[in-house]
């Protein structure tokens, strides 16, 4: 039980990665971007293409921080594949989403389209590297035992810590940078932002960008606890929707709670079904939340 | 030279138009009241003025340049700001936050700027740490005029700056427009409180169904009959009643 609550925090954290991306981006865009969670998978697999390229020409593909299984090859990678991430989903808004906004499309009309983006993105990623898994490293881990018989990975702890870096990170940047309160200001209110003399469009591209960078450590920090599957980011959409929505939609420090709720939920029920069923135990949290409460716990009004 | 000029405004959200050959100015220091019943297009005028709604034809001057359909971004770059009628402040920013936004295109002096600010609007410097969602109906109103100002703009345009105020915060939120006017902001502005904005401005129009109705000082429209009749909702003299709007 205490392992299952100790991995479900983990779980949670990973959720927390891209529930606040979508969280944010749904704040300033106002639609639900469902490409979210194959952007995620390209992300952990555009990671592995630069493990085994810039970061294995520097000579740091195979140095792990003991205990660590990974090493600053893979830190390297993320942040590669977080800046092709980015260029990606900046090309695919000036593409497909900005064109939409301008000619006033109804936002559910955009959610489709980031499905077929979805889908277009899980197809390449089928093609590329094709269906078997992958892993980031072949090293093997001794689990380290916590108090009331629990045992956990020293790379779950690790991806925890990152976790909690990023979400520090990220509340600093909005609360104490020009362009981060520029962001929350756009949130509440764009045509005020506008009419403050705002540039929106920057303030996108910042969404973007961020959105993009913590989906891509999220599906890094997936891919090192289990493996790289081209259906990995398939299933975390229900999640992600879900935690987003307990959160309040919107709202950002919701959705890191709501993760939190989710992740701990999913892996507390392995304890009783198959935890081929995860997905479906988010779904299960995300009916239940909407004929409960379908405006989240942290509804401002 | 007038500052603004409105020349035979044509504006509509698609459908027939709303302002249907509107033409106005406003001088530079001057506080101008836009009065008329509801739907005569006043709030959709100014909107259009500060390019939040394309003008389907007609011009507008501001300082001698066609601004016609340049968009608010641009606009607040020229000296012209606008305060909306509703959703006039950021809900979960701070009051603080909320100025710095409205000085968002600062290089510096931001914190110069709204000490001046919080000098002419004093009970927002004691909730400057306050969200902006706390704040009295009173306090926000000041707040919307305040961001509006961090600019400081040449042309201040204001939706209906009473709206929704206690009767004691619309002479409150009155006389601070009073004092933005004689820094030597000029003011248009759109006022249901047709009473209070016409004792205040040094000119008025009145427009009924998108068009110009009447013009005149802020005295002869007060005195006129035809006015106090129409607009300000009273069969007596005009300027008897203060319950207008």
């Amino acid at each position: 039980m205490v392992e299952a609550l100790v991995l479900g925090i983990v779980l949670g954290g990973i959720i927390a990665l891209g529930a606040v991306g979508l969280s944010l981006l749904y704040a300033i865009l106002r639609f639900g971007h469902f490409a979210h969670g194959d952007l995620m998978t390209l992300g952990a697999y555009l990671a592995l293409a630069m493990l085994a390229g810039p970061a294995a020409w520097l000579g740091l593909r195979d140095v792990p921080f003991r205990p660590l299984s990974i090493g600053p090859g893979l830190v390297l990678a993320t942040i590669l594949a977080a800046a092709i991430i980015t260029v990606i989903v900046w090309f695919v808004d000036a593409a497909v989403y900005a064109p939409m906004r301008r000619r006033g499309s109804d936002v559910t009309l955009i959610a489709f389209a980031s499905l077929a983006i979805a889908i277009i993105v899980r197809s390449i990623v089928y093609m590329v590297w094709g269906p078997q898994p992958y892993r980031y490293s072949t090293e093997l881990q001794q689990a380290i035992r916590l108090p009331l018989g629990a045992r956990i990975k020293p790379d779950e702890l690790f991806s925890l810590a990152v976790v909690i870096l990023i979400v520090i990170a990220l509340y600093l940047f909005l609360e104490r940078t020009k362009i981060g309160r520029a962001m929350r200001a756009t949130a509440d209110n764009p045509e005020l932002a506008r009419i403050s003399g705002i540039d929106t469009a920057r303030v996108i591209r910042w969404t973007w960008a961020i959105g993009a960078g913590l989906l891509t450590v999220g599906g890094v920090l997936y891919g090192i606890q289990s493996q790289l599957q081209p259906v990995m980011g398939w299933n975390f959409p229900l999640a992600f929707f879900a935690a987003t929505i307990l959160g309040s939609v919107g709202n950002i420090y919701g959705a890191l709670v709501g993760s939190m709720v989710v992740g701990i939920v999913q892996q507390v029920s392995t304890l009783w079904i198959s935890p081929g069923y995860k997905p479906g135990v988010a779904l299960a949290v995300l009916i239940l939340l909407l004929l409960i409460r379908p405006q989240g716990l942290f509804a401002k009004e | 030279m007038s500052l603004l000029g409105v020349q035979e405004l044509v504006v509509g959200y698609g459908g027939a138009p709303v302002v249907r050959g509107v033409s106005l100015f406003v001088k530079e220091r001057e506080i101008v009241a836009l009065i008329g019943p509801n739907g005569a297009g006043k709030s959709t005028l100014l909107k259009a003025i500060f390019g939040l709604l394309t003008p389907e034809a007609g011009r507008v001057l501001f300082q001698g340049q066609d601004i016609t359909g340049l968009p608010p971004e641009l606009l607040v770059r020229r000296g012209l700001a606008y305060m909306p009628q509703a959703r006039n402040v950021f809900p979960s920013l701070t009051v603080d936050e909320n100025l710095q936004m409205g000085g968002y295109l600062l290089q510096r002096g931001v914190r110069e700027r709204m000490e001046q600010l919080y000098a002419l609007f004093p009970q927002l410097a004691a909730r400057r740490h306050l969200r902006a969602s706390k704040l009295s109906g009173g306090e926000r109103q000041m707040l919307a005029l305040a961001r509006a100002l961090m600019l400081d703009p040449v042309l201040l345009l204001l939706d209906e700056p009473s709206a929704a105020l206690a009767p004691a915060m619309v002479d409150a939120v009155f006389d601070r427009i009073r004092a933005i006017n004689q820094a030597g902001v000029a003011i248009l502005m759109v006022e249901q409180n047709a009473v209070a904005a016409l004792r205040l401005a040094h000119r008025g129009y009145v427009l009924a169904a998108g068009r110009n109705q009447l013009e005149g000082t802020g005295a002869e429209l007060l005195a006129n009959e035809a006015v106090g009749r129409l607009y300000l909702g009273v069969a007596e003299p005009a300027g008897a009643s203060e319950s207008a709007g």
